[in-house]
């Protein structure tokens, strides 16, 4: 009963959509932490066990895993992810403010679009609540290079005014809140990630601070960053 | 690799040289090596081209991947491409026309392919020669051959190409008559009748016109939902009917008294015999039918291409070597796409694409006096039940028996499952394919 | 190929080689009937299809492997998995691991054969 429901209800939710030729990016104004706030004090509660279930039939479980740790490297793994963080990528996703590129957005567009706010809240519960993992494929860094992001992580680069990565996500890359967690994700993601914000393609974070902490950190940084992070075993 | 930089235009290749490789009137009349400027090695075999559709652009490409020295001349009829694949969009107004038409710039200049816009009208097989309406004359050491299709119009009374170019386009082939079709789709008064009839097996693109209903059945849904659509099938079966099927009882009540489509099949009698153009009848063998919009997609076979140069046997089809897609009536000729008898590839873009691999593959191996290394084939079809519904088919193909088959147990369509992200994301892959696709071809 | 021009033609290292090609499409072969979906030589980057150009041979190997027993979910790759050996997937990967980690249209023709040597040369081919 459950999955008819969803379905019938995806289907009539998409119908909307339907013949408006091109598909055209919804139009949603940034956050303010005051809105994003509210937004997220208004969001009902999840439940990890219909999360599981959402996570099955919308088959986000083909692109992020079992429990959300990806098993590509093309998709992000949302295991361990804070559940604000991940309802606020689906809203953004579902409102349009994430869309920094449609060709590889779409996926999670129409997802998203398919979805409810009780689902959303449900999907964000279930990663929750599963650990987080190390990235299977990651590659070992040198010696220097671990200690050079390492150093960018706990203490930044006052020289170029690079804020300490873990000041926000903390010092587990464990994330808080809306910053994500960091630890265990796939490199390739994190790298594609970075670059959007560097360049100003993606702009659904608050404020557009990620634009500015990614401003001055070179290729080979964020590289060292992505495997550092993929490797990072986050203490409890 | 070097092989191509040593390439770079030899200025002591003389006009009788040019005149040997290319024929006589062939340098007189155009620039031979058009914009690449890339002259060859006297030595090097020439392999001729004839149509720059996806089987043709795709063989130049990946022959060029197979071997850097062999000199490649694609002659096509047209400057610009429209692909067959997603015009149906433009029916409903999803795509322009324009967005599916492609050019041989790419091929030509990136893989170093000589292109002649032209149109063949002969071929000796036996002095390896094409020749052309503008009179030129082409020699090749291996010729392939890559002309669509064409229509039979005489299986139906009262129908033809005159009519197709007029109120009744079958819009099987992009271009004005796809045009003509969105326009009367939107002119068709509320609560009209539209007939869509499907041709006969085989055909190019099986799932193509049923993906056509299930867009008028959408349009209708939407902005003329008194309307009916009857598809009239000559057939009982037809590719991915399990999943069209659901998805119409899903999205258009299907099998429901207010059914925005009604499917007539074969034994039903929805064989078309009979278009009655002044009023707007079709004859099948059930009984007839009156409509606001007819759109009647023939029966099909092999390009007329084809036909002309003798490469069809009594099936109008063109008959090959499985594991090379050579002729198997003519050595050093080959076949690719909706012209050849493929048995289980079905005739779409895809199979054109992933024959052409195999044959530029078998061409370079005979070229160099190699025998040709395994044939692996593929096709994946995805097509749209809906703007947010995608249904699809995909299989890996191998030669057994002399026959190309489904390899491992890799042949299957959409399953029908309760999962809603399902259609969706194959709605979402099949975009994705189409620009992939395109690029594979073209770029 | 018969296995009598084999017998003439060649020793017994290249028969043994020859007889395996025979049962089993080149790598290169099979990769170039992935690229309608994942770009030519994989090396499509853009899309939310996954690039196969330079993935770790590993990683392409436990996605093939895992579409094709059904223990992980998909869309269509299980369907087109399910068409290979595990041979095969072996070549396709050792093949894909090969290629340029960049978009093809800033790809030169060049760059592709020089890589596709290379694949040959050190890949699962003969």
């Amino acid at each position: 009963m459950f999955k008819q429901t969803l379905l019938a209800a995806a289907l009539i939710g998409m119908s909307g959509v339907a013949l408006a030729g091109h598909d055209a990016k919804p139009d949603a104004n940034p956050w303010s932490n005051f809105a994003l706030e509210n937004q997220l004090r208004a969001m009902p509660a999840g439940d990890v066990t219909r999360g599981q279930q959402i996570h099955e039939q919308m088959m986000c479980n083909a692109c992020h895993g079992e429990k959300g740790e990806s098993p590509s490297r093309n998709y992000a793994s949302l295991n361990g992810q804070t559940t604000d963080y991940t309802i606020k990528m689906m809203l953004d996703y579902r409102d349009g403010r994430r869309w920094e590129d449609y060709k590889q957005a779409e996926i999670m567009v129409k997802i998203a679009q398919a979805m409810d706010d009780q689902q959303i809240a449900d999907v964000a519960a279930f990663y929750a609540s599963n650990p987080v993992t190390t990235w299977s494929y990651s590659q070992a860094l040198s010696p220097e290079d671990h200690a050079h992001a390492d150093r960018l992580v706990r203490k930044g680069d006052v020289n170029r005014m690079i804020t300490p990565c873990a000041s926000c996500h903390g010092m587990h890359g464990e994330g808080n809140s809306v910053t994500p967690a960091l630890a265990g994700q796939v490199p390739e993601y994190f790298v594609r990630t970075m670059k959007a914000y560097q360049g100003h393609h993606r702009n659904n974070d608050v404020n557009a601070g990620m634009s500015q902490f990614t401003h001055d950190l070179t290729d080979a940084e964020i590289d060292a960053l992505a495997q550092y992070y993929a490797s990072l075993n986050r203490k409890p | 690799m070097s092989q191509l930089e040593n390439k770079q235009f030899d200025s002591k290749i003389t006009r009788r040289d040019l005149i040997k490789l290319f024929g006589a009137t062939a340098v007189a009349g155009t620039g031979i090596f058009g914009a690449s400027q890339q002259a060859y090695a006297k030595s090097a075999a020439h392999v001729v081209v004839l149509g720059g559709g996806v089987g043709g652009a795709t063989l130049a490409k990946y022959l060029r991947f197979a071997d850097p020295d062999v000199k490649i001349t694609i002659i096509e009829q047209y400057p610009e491409y429209i692909t067959c694949l997603r015009s149906n969009d433009v029916i409903i107004g999803m795509h322009t026309l324009d967005e599916l038409t492609f050019n041989l710039d790419t091929i030509k200049n990136k893989y170093n392919v000589n292109v002649v816009i032209d149109t063949v009208i002969g071929a000796d097989f036996d002095k390896k020669t094409v020749r052309t309406a503008k009179g030129d004359t082409f020699s090749y050491d291996k010729l392939v051959v890559s002309p669509g299709i064409d229509f039979r119009f005489e299986d139906y009374e009262g129908y033809d190409a005159t009519l197709a170019e007029g109120a009744f386009p079958h819009a099987y082939k992009a271009g004005p008559q796809t045009l003509e079709l969105r326009r009367q789709l939107l002119a068709l008064p509320q609560g009209g009748t539209a007939i869509i009839a499907t041709p006969q097996n085989p055909f190019r693109c099986p799932p193509g016109p049923y993906e056509r209903a299930s867009f008028f059945a959408e349009y209708f849904k939407e902005h003329n939902p008194t309307a009916k659509l009857l598809v009239l099938d000559p057939k009982d079966r037809f590719t991915k009917d399990v999943p069209f099927k659901k998805a119409w009882e899903r999205l258009y009540g299907y099998k429901s008294d207010n059914s925005l489509i009604e499917w007539v099949s074969g034994s039903e009698g929805g064989r078309v015999l009979r278009l009655d153009a002044k009023n707007m009848t079709v004859e099948t063998e059930g009984g007839s039918y009156k409509a606001d919009l007819i759109n009647i997609i023939p029966n099909q076979r092999a390009g007329k291409l084809a036909q002309i140069i003798g490469l069809t046997d009594s099936s109008g089809w063109c008959p090959i070597q499985r594991d090379t897609m050579e002729s198997a009536l003519h050595k050093e000729v080959y076949v690719l796409g909706d012209s050849s008898i493929a048995d289980e590839m079905p005739k779409s873009g895809y199979s054109a694409n992933s024959q052409a691999k195999v044959c530029a593959q078998a061409i370079a191996d005979a070229l160099k006096g190699n025998a040709p290394g395994k044939a692996i084939y593929s096709n994946v079809c995805y097509s749209l039940a809906g703007q947010n519904y995608g249904v699809s088919i995909a299989a890996i193909y191998e030669v057994r028996d002399g026959r190309i088959v489904a390899k491992g147990k890799s042949a299957g369509v959409s399953p029908i499952t309760d999962k809603p992200a399902q259609p969706i994301l194959e709605a979402v892959y099949q975009k994705n394919w189409q620009r992939e696709f395109v690029k594979d071809v073209f770029s | 190929m018969k296995l009598r021009n084999l017998i003439l033609s060649a020793g017994f290292l290249a028969m043994a080689q020859n007889a395996s090609a025979e049962i089993m499409a080149s790598g290169s072969a099979m990769a170039w009937q992935c690229a309608p979906c994942h770009g030519t030589n994989g090396q499509e980057f853009v899309e939310a299809m996954p690039p196969l150009a330079g993935m770790p041979a590993k990683q392409f190997i436990d996605a093939m492997i895992a579409y094709r027993e059904g223990t992980r979910p998909a869309i269509i790759m299980d369907r087109v998995a399910r068409g290979f050996t595990d041979e095969e997937i072996k070549a396709m990967a050792y093949w894909f691991e090969k290629q340029p980690v960049k978009q093809w249209e800033n790809t030169s023709l060049n760059e592709a054969l020089e890589a596709d040597a290379t694949a040959r040369s050190t890949g699962g081919q003969q």
